[in-house]
Parts: C-alpha cells; sequence; structure tokens
C-alpha cells in the first residue's frame, strides 16, 4: 500500500506540472499572463521635478504602466479611472501598486502636466514624460504604438496609441497586459493575483 | 473500527482517486507535450509603418493575426535569399493545411532601408521578384521610427558597410494574436517544418476555447512550454 501511495506521489511529481495545471483553486489570469524569463525593464524618463526617473526606482511594488496624454478625450479618463478604483479595492495592499501614466504626446504634455492630470484620478498616481525620443523607444519597446491623427479645432491633434495596461511584477519583469476592455474587477483580481 | 475505517478510506483513496490523479496527470502531460505551447516571451513593438501599397499598418491592425515578422530590403541579393525562400515555403506549406481562420497568418518583412525603400520601390522589387504575395507583404517607414521599430522594437541591430549594404543577421520573430512574442530565431534560421509548426501551434492556441484553451492557460502559469526548434 505504501509502495503504490509512494509511487503515485513519484508520477504525480513527474508530472507535477500537468495536475497543477488541472487544480481548480490556481489563479486565472483576465490579462495575458507572460511566463518567459522576463528581464527586468530598465528604461528612464523624466518626472514631475524635472528629474530622472528610472523604472526601476519602483522595484518591490506592482508597476502598472498606462500609455496615455492629458488631451485624450475617452480612453485615458476612463483607464485611469478603473485603475483608481481597482487600486482601492485592494485595501491595504494598494500600498504595493504603483500606477503610472507615460505620455504620449510630449509635444504637448511636460511631465509636471502628465503627473497632474494622473493626480486627479488618484493622489499616488505618477506622470511621466520626456524626450520625443525617450518616449518613442520606450513605447515601442513595450508594444504601443503611438500615430497623430487630425481632431478638430476643439480637441487639436489627436494621438491614437495602444491601449493596454502593463504590469511589472515586483522583481521590475513584465509579467501582464492587460486589454483595455477588462472590468475593474478583472482587474482587481489580476493585480491580487500578482501581489 | 476507527482505524479500519481509516483504512478503508486509504484503500479507496489508493484506489481510485490515486489513479484518476496519475491518469489525469499523464493525459495533461502529454497533452502539453503535443501542443507545443510556446513561452511568452514579451511584447511585440508597437509601430505605424506602410506597406508597399503604401496602406498604413500598425501593430494594432495585426492584432488577432499570428505574424511572422522578417527583415529585408530591396538592395540586399542573396544575403536575403534565406530569409525569403524559409518564408515562401512555410508560406506554402500553411496553405496547404487546414488552420483554423479565426485567427489568419500574416507574414510581414520589415525593411531596414528606408532612405531607399519606398513604398514605390518595394512594390516593384516584390513584383520583379514574385516575393510579398498573399498574405505576405514589406513594410517601409520614416527613417528614425523604423529605426527604433528594428532595433529598440524587434532587437535586430544592423550597420551600413563602406559599399552601402546593410550587415544585419537573417532574424525571424514569430508574434501572436494578442500581440505577444512566441519564438525568436536570431543566430540561425528555423528550418520550414519548424517554423510551420511553432506558427501552426500558436494559430491553435489563439483559437482554442473552453477546457483546451484552460489548458493552454494553465501551461503558461506552470511554466509547462515547448521549444521552437
Amino acid at each position: 500500500l505504501t509502495l503504490a501511495l509512494l509511487s503515485g506521489l513519484l508520477l504525480i511529481t513527474l508530472t507535477g506540472c500537468g495536475v497543477a495545471g488541472l487544480g481548480e483553486e490556481e489563479p486565472t489570469f483576465h490579462g495575458t499572463y507572460l511566463d518567459g524569463d522576463q528581464p527586468a525593464e530598465e528604461f528612464t524618463l523624466v518626472g514631475a521635478d524635472g528629474q530622472d526617473v528610472a523604472i526601476s526606482d519602483y522595484r518591490g511594488r506592482l508597476v502598472v504602466m498606462y500609455f496615455g496624454y492629458t488631451f485624450c478625450p475617452d480612453v485615458c479618463p476612463l483607464t485611469l479611472t478603473k485603475l483608481a478604483e481597482a487600486r482601492e479595492l485592494l485595501g491595504d495592499a494598494a500600498e504595493d501598486v504603483q500606477v503610472v501614466m507615460i505620455t504620449v504626446d510630449p509635444a504637448r504634455d511636460t511631465p509636471q502636466d502628465v503627473q497632474t492630470h494622473a493626480q486627479r484620478f488618484h493622489p499616488s498616481f505618477v506622470g511621466l514624460g520626456g524626450s520625443p525620443e525617450q518616449l518613442s523607444a520606450v513605447a515601442t519597446e513595450l508594444g504601443i504604438y503611438v500615430q497623430k491623427q487630425p481632431g478638430s479645432e476643439a480637441t487639436g491633434y489627436l494621438v491614437d496609441h495602444t491601449a493596454s495596461v502593463l504590469v511589472l511584477d515586483r522583481d521590475g519583469a513584465l509579467r501582464l497586459v492587460m486589454p483595455f476592455d477588462q472590468t475593474v474587477d478583472e482587474v482587481r483580481e489580476d493585480l491580487s493575483n500578482l501581489l | 473500527v476507527a482505524s479500519s475505517r481509516t483504512a478503508r478510506y486509504i484503500k479507496t483513496f489508493t484506489m481510485y482517486v490515486v489513479p484518476v490523479l496519475v491518469a489525469g496527470g499523464l493525459v495533461a502531460f502529454f497533452s502539453l507535450r503535443a501542443y507545443g505551447v510556446l513561452p511568452r516571451l514579451g511584447v511585440g513593438p508597437g509601430f505605424a509603418l506602410v506597406d508597399q501599397a503604401g496602406r498604413i499598418v500598425t501593430s494594432e491592425d495585426l492584432r488577432g493575426s499570428v505574424v511572422v515578422y522578417s527583415f529585408g530590403y530591396a538592395e540586399c541579393g542573396s544575403a536575403c535569399d534565406a530569409t525569403y525562400a524559409t518564408i515562401h515555403d512555410v508560406q506554402a506549406r500553411l496553405a496547404e493545411q487546414d488552420l483554423p481562420e479565426e485567427a489568419p497568418v500574416e507574414f510581414v518583412t520589415i525593411s531596414l532601408d528606408p532612405e531607399r525603400d519606398s513604398p514605390q520601390q518595394l512594390a516593384s522589387f516584390v513584383a520583379s521578384d514574385g516575393l510579398a504575395a498573399g498574405n505576405w507583404r514589406f513594410l517601409t517607414g520614416e527613417p528614425g521610427a523604423l529605426e527604433t521599430v528594428v532595433e529598440q522594437g524587434f532587437e535586430v541591430p544592423y550597420v551600413e558597410l563602406p559599399d552601402g549594404s546593410l550587415q544585419f543577421e537573417p532574424t525571424i520573430i514569430l508574434v501572436d494574436d494578442r500581440g505577444i512574442v512566441r519564438a525568436e530565431y536570431r543566430d540561425e534560421l528555423p528550418t520550414t517544418s519548424q517554423l510551420a509548426r511553432a506558427v501552426e501551434s500558436v494559430v491553435n492556441e489563439a483559437t482554442s476555447a473552453g477546457v483546451s484553451g484552460m489548458v493552454y492557460g494553465a501551461a503558461h502559469l506552470f511554466g509547462c512550454t515547448g521549444t521552437s526548434r
């Protein structure tokens, strides 16, 4: 009997990845979970006080990155509101979540503008800007496409951009890509699974 | 009485639960192996470029498609032959297969020479060489933007030699329907069957739903991923 149990356990261990995958208690993500060996993200932008900010400065917490711009009429405010609500729902754990808004429109947004805009949604939010070259490199690498579109006289030009939210884990590696249409609860669940 | 009941529980457990777990584990293990799920290596670059017909193509337009990226340029000559042959053969092989249509496959070759490769130039080049037919297109763009996409986004370095030709490693990168990099061939081009298998695996995953979709999801969470070679 013991032998049967032991050999059973051994087999389970050997096939552990399959068995664990079938368990129902395991976390599932609404966003896309990146399982490869991800190196920590390393890039530097400019903060509201004009000083360089390395994304690694936030290491140890989850970093939730959203690319947008302060003139953005619809998608950006919706997403920032959603992130603020999801973060509140985490309770005390919210301390370990840093939301960072990065501008895709450096021609109009100074780092201070981005920060002021982001903090309208939550005082803990950070806004980052930088030179067009810096920002274009960071956006490209993180899968964010950016293209100016003519707008109306009232809005000025618009900037089309990928509206996904990217999450770095506590080690600074990109772990999760959340599509624009994720609900507040889905965002909260995903963040809480990563914490 | 209590101990005989415990013994019975253990016996029942051994006779039914253990075999079921083991069998389940084996099935899952082998089905994952069979799927050859490729790991999610990172996000594919974001870009807005133009194709040989002058149409704007963005990384966002390609969401929903499984994309095989390669690199070249019109004046490349024989240095690009192996890459184009691989793409051509994989395109032909996949066309013969009955892949699910919900995640169409696209082949995109990005020009490393935007100064000379205008859309018109690319159009006449692909027409004369019989390239870029069907779901295969060439992209070019504004030099600064293109350089960022190629060097920082796809991480394909290239240098211009004194004779005006460009030196670079032939590279193929497979990006899934969600814009996630699933395979990178950097030192050596894949064989036709390696690449075709990798594309097929990603298309099957992209179009899986229900239980099989959950198996794929679990595979990523538990690192049960295969290799793209």
